[in-house]
């Protein structure tokens, strides 16, 4: 399937989750697969083989599994989209935050956010291994 | 990832409403299947009022 309109459509459902991905992106990773599996993109077996390969090579794990999706989505084109959708957008928010977040480094409210949003995500990360 | 998720809960396993918010978390999205940005914008700010009341340093301060 070499489908223009669905590369898109992943690059902008993986864009949006890339920027809640709180704990890493296999916290959202049952939300890319519900997407490509519903709009018959791929198969489970085939999103289970691509998380399995992207697995076992060194490097940005989930940047690798989500172009072997955009591939089997919309070839070239669609893998290279799709991982510039899934690294682009935290790494703005990053370098954002940490210009806000350093800016106000001592006061006591970082604290409190950090130790609220803390049980969150592991809840999150241990969620993304069920 | 569950057992970097549950390496990651050590340092806060003495807290029980971070355990609470974590499995809170955990339930909303293996039990309930509720979509990620439901449990997030419906926890987040609820998690965060609780550290704020139980932070010692918010307290003090």
């Amino acid at each position: 399937m070499k489908d223009p309109t669905a590369s898109l459509v992943l690059a902008a459902h993986l864009a949006l989750l890339s920027s809640i991905s709180f704990g890493g992106f296999p916290t959202v990773l049952p939300d890319v697969r519900n997407l490509v599996t519903a709009n018959g993109w791929a198969t489970d077996q085939e999103f289970a083989n691509f998380f399995a390969i992207s697995q076992v090579v060194p490097g940005p794990n989930m940047i690798l599994m989500m172009s072997f999706v955009g591939l089997k989505v919309g070839g070239i084109p669609g893998a290279i989209t799709s991982a510039f959708a899934t690294f682009g957008p935290p790494c703005l928010m990053y370098y954002t935050s940490y210009r806000l977040w350093d800016r106000f480094r001592d006061r006591p409210w970082q604290q409190v956010v950090r130790r609220g949003l803390a049980p969150l995500t592991i809840g999150l990360v241990i969620a993304g291994g069920m | 990832m569950i057992a970097t998720g549950i390496r990651l809960l050590m340092p806060h396993r003495r807290r029980q409403t971070a355990l609470l918010f974590a499995a809170l978390a955990f339930t909303g999205m293996v039990v309930a299947k509720l979509p990620l940005l439901v449990v997030l914008l419906g926890l987040a700010p609820l998690s965060i009022a609780v550290a704020s009341i139980t932070s010692p340093r918010a307290r003090t301060s």
